[in-house]
């Protein structure tokens, strides 16, 4: 009896102390990065380019960058990547072709970021000739998010409950009616997920976007898609590590860091209200 | 019996290797309301969602035989599946409204049919609801989400949602089945009501509900047809020993 006790005790901690690592990790880094970056973040920071060979100025390049170019990473793996689901998880039959495409996706979201990367850079920016530019990255970004989409989705359209399938298609609506009108919209907030989980990563991600577009320093933004950028987490390991005076823009690397962490959470925080909202109206 | 509205016949069905029917044979008169009755899984289900062709969306179903819509065979592959399930509806075991508002849900099949007119679908949607006893309960609400109502309500609309298009028949499957007594007598005072222009075909696992609201009645066993026939001779006289037995309670 006792050494049941004391089994089920020392489990309770092992599990507990689990979740304070975790928590305390999270909590050093959060509290690390703002404590030294808080003090350069302004308005001048936020809405100013680098000047100065990059120790003067703010990082709106960098932010300007890192938003386009996750936003044409969306637009291009959004609609490829719900489409494929609704593929897999409507129209094909249980058979080895789809285990072997499902496995194939899964492998996708296994390889190294800078295999991506280099895909990007003999597709996109030589092959199609789009040069390294926004366009190129966001592509590669697009390829590189488009398994988390796929997955996501296909788990939103799983839990679908089969009534509502079955009702519209007993109303007369064919297959395809049906996921437009009822499947898709069902399934939205899980959608939602997936695609905010994409962007956060297309945003963070540094090897694939440094062959395809990703500039070292501009002092201008970019003014097409067709043109060179600046990101944030480039522009984080630019200061860190690649700076003349490093020791001098420190401050400056904490400040990107602080507003690349923002960035991602403000998506999130959006796409939590959103999705809230969405089930709140019709699940109450 | 009047006009034969929908004949099957010699129906089968398998799924997998599964002989879940076996050669039914039904003349359904028009106006009238056919209640199907039997133990669980004795193929009542089936039966009634071979009528509307559901079993297309299985492809291990195989189906063989003859269903007559008004001297038209709907299991021909020569007719259209989204045309014969506009003209026969179906309402399901639990209400399954979409995740829309109440006047989208109930003009959902006009909106899948292409009617684009605003003016129409909403005085189909009055009607239909009117129809469906739900119009006073909902007039204030069409725009709410219909996820929102309570479950009789939500039902009694899968029910306007499925009679708006003015199908021939309509299928339910035991309609009343997660329904308290209240909504459930409700629903079927609409049955009595909606037979006077549509067929209706319902399966209930309710010995009450048939007697309540059938005409006739159709007793099945393990996949086969026991015996078909007037509601009051189903249970007060019937022919064969196995239909006396479940209607009195000793099989289940």
């Amino acid at each position: 009896m006792i050494s049941k006790r004391i089994s089920h005790l020392f489990a309770f901690a092992m599990i507990t102390s689990c979740l304070v690592i975790v928590i305390t990790c999270w909590g050093f880094i959060l509290i690390n990065v703002v404590y030294n970056g808080w003090s350069v973040i302004g308005w001048e920071f936020l809405f100013k380019n680098p000047k100065n060979g990059m120790t003067e100025g703010g990082i709106f390049s960098a932010i300007f960058g890192t938003t386009m170019v996750t936003f044409i990473s969306c637009m291009f793996s959004a609609p490829i990547g719900i489409a494929c689901a609704v593929y897999l998880n409507e129209y094909t039959k249980d058979n080895w072709v789809t285990k072997l495409i499902r496995a194939s996706i899964r492998n996708l979201a296994s390889i190294p970021s800078i295999v991506f990367g280099l895909f990007g850079l003999a597709v996109f920016v030589k092959s199609m000739g789009f040069g390294p530019s926004i366009l190129s990255a966001g592509l590669t970004l697009g390829l590189l998010t488009l398994p988390i989409l796929i997955t996501t989705t296909e788990e939103a359209l799983r839990k679908v409950p089969s009534g509502l399938r079955e009702g519209a298609v007993a109303l007369g609506a064919t297959k395809f009616e049906m996921i437009i009108t009822v499947l898709l919209p069902s399934s939205l907030s899980g959608i939602f997920t997936g695609i905010v989980l994409s962007l956060s990563r297309a945003a963070g991600e540094t090897a694939p976007i440094l062959l395809t577009g990703a500039a070292f320093y501009s002092r201008y933004l970019p003014g097409s898609i067709k043109d060179e950028f600046m990101a944030l987490p480039y522009h984080l390991y630019v200061l860190s590590t690649q700076h003349s005076s490093i020791e001098q823009v420190r401050p400056l690397a904490y400040g990107t860091a602080v507003v690349l962490i923002a960035l991602v959470f403000f998506m999130n925080i959006m796409v939590f209200i959103l999705r809230s909202k969405h089930q709140k109206k019709f699940y109450g | 019996m009047g006009n034969i509205k929908l004949e099957i016949k010699d129906l089968s069905l398998k799924l997998g290797t599964q002989k879940v029917l076996k050669h039914i044979y039904i003349n359904i008169p028009e106006h009238s309301v056919v209640a199907i009755v039997g133990p669980s899984g004795c193929g009542k289900t089936s039966l009634l969602r071979s009528i509307n062709r559901m079993h297309d969306l299985n492809p291990k179903a195989k189906l063989s035989g003859k269903i007559f819509l008004d001297d038209e065979d709907i299991l021909s592959s020569k007719l259209n599946v989204v045309d014969i399930r506009r003209r026969i509806g179906m309402v399901f075991q639990k209400p399954n409204p979409f995740p829309k508002s109440i006047e989208k849900n109930t003009s959902y099949a006009l909106a899948i049919a292409g009617e684009r007119n605003k003016t129409k679908i909403s005085e189909a949607v009055e009607r239909t609801l009117k129809d469906c006893g739900l119009w006073d309960e909902v007039k204030k609400d069409l725009h709410k989400p219909a996820t929102h109502l309570s479950y009789g309500q939500q039902q009694r609309l899968c029910i306007a949602r499925a009679i708006i298009v003015k199908p021939d028949i309509l299928l339910m499957d035991e309609p009343c089945s997660s329904l308290d007594a209240f909504s459930t007598s409700k629903i079927e005072e609409l049955i009595v009501e909606l037979k006077k222009t549509i067929t209706i075909v319902i399966v209930t696992h309710s010995m009450q509900q048939a007697q309540r609201i059938s005409d006739f009645t159709a007793f099945m066993y393990l996949g086969n047809l026991i015996e078909f026939d007037q509601t009051w001779k189903i249970f007060s006289g019937a022919k064969r020993e196995l239909t006396q037995k479940y209607v009195a309670g000793k099989i289940g």
